[in-house]
């Protein structure tokens, strides 16, 4: 089938079957940026966000993303970078392979958070809002210190 | 998953047509089909059909099929009558990623063992309502064996119960090990086990020991997790054995009831 | 010992991260050509099984499908996939197809296609007849089994390491030092224990992937996540039959390594395929594939008899181990000393050791390396023991290592003894700050000697535990590392290394040796790493290598490139280059005279100076003749629910000696993420093998590691020493962390209940049926009975 949808704001056109993982479709298109590690629905390396909503892409058919629209990291590029320069500072990201997936999420997060009204920085929720974005490099502490101050220095 | 023919009808009597008449496979999140990968020849996306919400219909609240994990978690309305029940179910489903997949209707319609909301369900006593089929309460469904297609239109929940749940994972994105439900109403206590591995069952024993009472005293407490532990057969799987479960299950319905009774 | 550094010792961002964190295409399966054959691999489904034959035709006849090639269709040279010097420690004892299979997932057929489900559809087509042999699969009874996992007459070791396939014994060692029994009769008190770990998997989250493709001149290139591009490039050619000059190997980003990457795992089958087809060939394993079919953690029974006396003294250990590399040998016999090498030296007061076992061959999944490499296997079984020891002389755990732990200025007889592969080197430890690890580590998770646990309410109990440990900075005498430093037009640098930075950031860390030494900044510095056409020779990164051997090699290089620099000055102003002076800007002349700049330099050596014109560069190696180990002491709080019997890690603290940190949060971020492997692997990952051999935890829905949910607080400082022979003092920091939590858990759990847990994982089964099985003596902490104490 041919799936429409958008990619980062941009109409797209992607060659597909409708079974196939959207994780796969995307990344056969040329959005390298959407990892997959696990194919399962554990690890959270493969979240995007359809219609604004963290989803695994590797657990969602393509089909199901007909007509609505899909960002990666790239189309959050300003976004991704203010919170990426907090996780370098910190050196919390090792490998990188989990970042795209993380970042996405906790920018996902930000905005739920902020929707709710948090003030402080709640780390136990956070925490539990990104249990599903495993790393297997950094033992996460410089994740949630980064986040921490990105949190402080934009809602503080 | 391979899909052979893929369909995504705007209206229930059309995806009705196609499920039960024709025998096509319905997709709720398609989460877990995806992971089985089993081929499918017909698929019927129940997405468009509206049945995505939770509201009130009359003395109950109404669960759409295609609601999701994370809309039940932040559900205000659930929030109102059930206090922290469905995010402490349904918080430990994998991420946030998935849980913006998975349905109510999916988990209800696989029946899988490690399903903490049919735990919930169950112990709340929960009715199903079918599309063209009529409804019937969730007990008599779990206990009858799988039978033909059906359309699984939405969920109804009682207004007027207490419940209060307890699981043990591993780790906290892992499958459950052990979840329990325990639901208070008026004309007395549910008790419901899942993850043993099986499918959640009914602890009528454990249940009826607790009376009407509504604050059972630690005695009582325990006691019922005794008598559930006994009623209930466990098995083995990956993450634990059958003698282990049954310890736990005595453990966490005791924490269970505690909990309702402290709560009110 | 100057510590005014202006580069080093700082908390640079890793050069890669704003790109990485963006997702710009990076990694191995980002950049394989879109038009390359997509090469699947069909497996094994028997854990023993002799292939009778192979129909490939129907497969075949599928369209789109480019080869299918077996056993029959490749060479057939004995070789080993360990990334190892040479000659490999490990024996060759595979070759790329082989007409047996040996474990669930062993490979049976190579097939490319113009797509990934073609590619399947092919593999489900192919007809093979296997003749079902009975499997090995309890590794206790190996040895002299009637099954023989390894029959075959051509496979066989590099060096002696006590290789006997027909025993199924894949290595063996035994030394003593003292006398042993002697020691033990001698002994106040004696203790026998025995230690089981897991096989732990990786799960680097980048599954292993590679490409190959044909260069203009016929030469095979291939792009992998490898953690060892110039053993990868050897290894190959080995097996493929070709001349190490018609192989180029390049690595670019790494999703993660740990160890699982220290081997060759999928590069022959797409260069078979490119050679065979002529074409490119990429392939990418699934999580299902990295389970099931790369290595694990070599699963070990450890057997500890320890004697000591009741003041405290440690007289003496006799360990023996039996460890499971499944269905070959990689790795064999080097895991498996460093489980006591890199262990035993901490109590290096003992008048007799004694060390010696058997690795063996099973029917399961092979292992091979994984951070910690023994060490950590090693540190369970030893640390265990110290604390039963000083449980039984009535002693405080601390006060028990201290008494014989490791201090500077001492050496240790096992480090002579032994090595990996052989023979180990003498060393007298120069930095080690063990003794402050401990004191500061104690004080920050709050340690009372009187008060190792407690109960926070009915059958909720705390507990503290704690355990130290050792590893080592790549391996003497094997490991070579070197650099080339090059200037460029316009005063920068070009930095070309055979390291191979794994995520670790060690790229940055190397620029920050050069700038420092250089006396430029961080940015004049451009690394090129990991290309085996375009960067100097590398062993890769293991054993904890990079810092201290890579380093050394930048820094080496780098004094050199000084040396250069003044010198091309010297000769250009008709001067003596001690009257050159460089502040990594400017040249300056007797007096302090300016005489030019770097970037003058640069343009003058490269286009304007006839009589300089010239490249200024500077090449050197380094190879180390000790290996000076980083120390670390962890304490574990923990919350024990004696109801459930779930372990909760509320506070793990680390304080580690590692040498000068070259750059802090870096050298954190190692730590930090080892100990969450460590604490994987004390408390999450269990392994399951089904009884014909399958693995039955073989994803990550059944393998469960841990999320940022199940760890608490985790503390990590540094004690900081300084290594004379390190680069700027540094030692290593890439395994370190992953030592301490299965010992310092267990000792905590032991304090909580009681009750001593000899494998890994604690999961709550395990914890609970340990409870449950406990006679509360006198001697517990609390009289615990969880069927009367019922906890809420
Ligand atoms: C990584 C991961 C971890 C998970 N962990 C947990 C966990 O810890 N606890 C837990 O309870 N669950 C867990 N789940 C399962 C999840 O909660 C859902 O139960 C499961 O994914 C099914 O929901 P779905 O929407 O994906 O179903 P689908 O795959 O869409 O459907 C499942 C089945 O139900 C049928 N079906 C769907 N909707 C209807 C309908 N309206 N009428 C009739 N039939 C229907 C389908 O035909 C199919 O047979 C996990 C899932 C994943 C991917
Ligand atoms: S790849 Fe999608 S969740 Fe792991
Ligand atoms: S940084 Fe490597 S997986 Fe997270």
């Amino acid at each position: 089938m041919i799936l429409s949808c958008t990619v980062n704001k941009k109409p797209v056109r992607l060659e597909c079957e409708p079974g196939e993982a959207l994780a796969d479709v995307l990344r056969a298109a040329g959005y390298k940026e959407v990892k997959k590690a696990c194919g399962t629905g554990n690890c959270g390396l493969c979240t995007i966000l359809l219609d604004e909503v963290p989803v695994a892409s590797c657990s969602i058919f393509a089909a199901r993303a007909e007509g609505r629209a899909i960002t990666t990291i790239q189309g959050l590029k300003k976004e991704a970078e203010e919170l990426g320069a907090y996780i370098a500072a910190e050196g919390a990201e090792q490998c990188g392979y989990c970042s795209p997936g993380f970042v996405l999420t906790a920018l996902a997060m930000e905005r739920e958070f902020r929707a709710q009204g948090m003030g402080r920085f709640d780390e136990l929720a956070a925490r539990h809002y990104l249990a599903g974005n495993l790393c297997r490099c950094s033992g996460y502490q410089g994740h949630m210190r980064a986040l921490k101050k990105y949190w402080e220095a934009r809602n503080g | 998953m391979n899909i052979a023919t893929y369909r995504r009808p705007s209206n229930l009597d059309e995806a009705y047509d196609l499920v039960v008449k024709q025998g096509a496979y319905p997709l709720g999140g398609g989460a877990w089909s995806m992971s089985v990968g089993r081929p499918i020849a017909s698929a019927v996306d129940l997405c468009d059909l509206g049945l995505r919400y939770i509201r009130v219909e009359g003395k109950n609240i109404a669960v759409g099929a295609m609601a999701t994990a994370r809309d039940l978690e932040r559900s205000s309305l659930l929030a109102d009558v059930f206090g922290p029940l469905f995010p402490e179910a349904l918080g430990g489903i994998a991420g946030v990623q998935v849980r913006n997949i998975v349905t109510a209707g999916g988990s209800v319609a696989g029946r899988y063992g490690f399903s903490e909301l049919l735990v919930v369900l169950l112990a709340l006593d929960a009715s199903l309502v079918f599309y063209n089929d009529g409804t019937r309460p969730l007990s008599e469904y779990l206990g009858a064996p799988r039978g033909g297609a059906f359309l699984l239109e939405k969920i109804l929940l009682p207004l007027d119960k207490k419940a209060s749940y307890q699981g043990l994972r591993h780790a906290a994105t892992d499958f459950p090990v052990l979840s329990v439900c325990a639901c208070r109403a008026r004309a007395g206590w549910r008790i419901a086990v899942g993850a043993r591995p099986g499918v959640a069952a009914i602890c009528p024993g454990a249940g009826a020991s607790l009376g009407s009472t509504g604050s059972p005293g630690e005695q009582m407490a325990l006691e019922a997790g005794r008598i559930a532990a006994g009623e209930l057969s466990f098995g083995e799987d990956l993450r634990a054995g059958a003698e282990y479960r049954r310890s736990v299950c005595s453990v966490l319905v005791a924490r269970a009831i505690r909990r309702i009774s402290y709560d009110s | 010992m100057d510590k005014s550094y202006s580069v080093v010792h700082r908390s640079l961002a890793k050069i890669d991260a704003l790109g990485l964190i963006q997702g710009k295409p990076a990694y191995t399966d980002d950049l394989a050509p879109g038009d390359a054959l997509v090469v699947k691999l069909l497996r094994s489904p028997y854990a023993f099984a002799k292939i009778k034959s192979i129909d490939k035709s129907q497969a075949l006849a599928v369209g789109g499908v480019a080869c299918i090639l077996d056993w029959k269709d490749v060479p057939r040279i004995p070789y080993t996939r360990a990334g190892q010097g040479h000659p490999e420690p490990s024996p060759h004892d595979r070759f790329i197809l082989d007409n047996y299979v040996r474990y669930i997932g062993d490979e049976v057929a190579i097939v490319a296609a113009e797509d990934e489900a073609t590619a399947e559809k092919a593999i489900s087509l192919i007809k093979v007849e296997y003749e079902i042999l009975e499997p090995l699969l309890d590794f206790e009874k190996a040895i002299d089994n009637t099954v023989v996992v390894h029959p075959e007459s051509e496979i066989h070791d590099m060096f002696p390491i006590g290789f006997e396939p027909g025993r199924n014994i894949a290595a063996s060692y035994k030394m003593r030092i003292g006398d042993v029994e002697k020691e033990l009769s001698a002994s106040d008190v004696v203790l026998r224990r025995s230690f089981f770990t897991q096989a732990q998997a990786h799960v680097a989250m980048e599954p292993h992937a590679a490409f190959a493709s044909l260069d203009i001149h016929g030469r095979l290139v291939i792009v992998s996540s490898t953690q060892n591009p110039f053993h990868t490039r050897r290894l190959l050619a080995q097996s493929l039959g070709i001349p190490i000059r018609d192989l180029r190997v390049v690595k670019p980003r790494i999703g993660g390594g740990f160890g699982g990457k220290q081997h060759i795992h999928v590069e022959p089958f797409v260069a078979l395929v490119a050679l065979a087809t002529k074409r490119s060939a990429r392939i990418a394993l699934t999580r299902k594939e990295v389970f099931e079919s790369t290595f694990t953690r070599h699963r070990m029974r450890i057997d500890i008899e320890a004697g000591a006396n009741r003041n405290g003294v440690l007289n003496v250990m006799d360990v023996r181990v039996l460890s499971d590399t499944g269905a070959y040998g990689e790795h064999a016999l080097t895991v498996f000393m460093v489980a006591g090498s890199k262990t035993l030296p901490l109590y290096n007061k003992m008048k007799a050791v004694g060390y010696g076992g058997a690795v063996v061959y099973t029917n399961h999944l092979s292992a091979g390396a994984f951070r910690g490499y023994g060490a950590i296997q090693g540190n369970f079984a030893l640390e265990s023991m110290m604390d039963e020891i000083a449980h039984e002389i009535h002693m405080d755990p601390i006060e028990f290592r201290e008494r014989n732990m490791i201090r500077e200025g001492q050496t240790s007889e096992v480090f002579k003894i032994m090595g990996e592969g052989s023979e180990g080197v003498e060393m007298v430890i120069e930095s080690c700050k063990l003794d402050r690890c401990i004191a500061r580590g104690r004080e920050l998770i709050g340690w009372d000697s009187k008060r190792l646990s407690w109960e926070v309410s009915p059958g909720i109990v705390r507990a503290h535990g704690m355990a130290i440990a050792m590893q080592g900075s790549g391996i003497p005498l094997v490991d070579m590392g070197s650099a080339t430093l090059e200037l460029q037009d316009g005063g920068w640098f070009k930095l070309r290394v055979g390291a191979t930075d794994l995520g670790t950031g060690s790229d940055t860390i190397l620029a920050q040796i050069a700038a420092e030494a250089l006396g430029v900044g961080p940015e004049d510095i451009k690394v090129y790493a990991s290309d085996t056409d375009h960067s100097p020779f590398d062993v890769g990164a293991y054993a904890s290598s990079t810092t201290y051997v890579s380093g050394n090699a930048v820094l080496k290089t780098a004094l050199a490139m000084r040396k250069v620099l003044v010198e091309a000055v010297a000769e250009k102003y008709a001067l003596k280059p001690e009257c050159v002076e460089f502040d990594g800007k400017n040249f300056f002349g007797p007096e302090g005279a300016m005489l030019t700049n770097l970037v003058d330099l640069s343009f003058d050596t490269l286009y304007h100076d006839r009589a300089l014109m010239k490249t200024l560069s500077s090449t050197a190696s380094f190879t180390g003749g000790k290996a000076p180990p980083p120390y670390m002491a962890g304490f574990a709080e923990i919350e024990v629910d004696l109801g459930t019997g779930k372990v909760k890690l509320l506070r793990y603290v680390a304080v580690v000696d590692c040498g000068t940190t070259i750059n802090p949060n870096l050298a954190r971020i190692q730590v930090e993420g080892g100990l969450l492997q460590g604490i994987g692997m004390a408390l999450f990952e269990r392994v399951v093998f089904g009884d014909r051999g399958k693995l039955m935890t073989n994803s990550l829905s059944r393998y469960a590691i841990p999320s940022r949910e199940d760890v608490g607080e985790i503390i990590v400082e540094f004690a900081e020493s300084y290594e004379p022979s390190g680069p700027y003092g540094a030692k290593s920091v890439g395994e370190i962390g992953i030592d301490t939590p299965p010992a310092a858990i267990a000792n905590a759990i032991y304090n909580a209940i009681g009750v001593r847990l000899p494998q890994t994982p604690f999961t709550p089964d395990v914890v609970w049926k340990a409870i449950l099985e406990h006679d509360p003596g006198p001697t517990t902490p609390k009289n615990l009975r969880p069927q009367t104490q019922l906890p809420r």
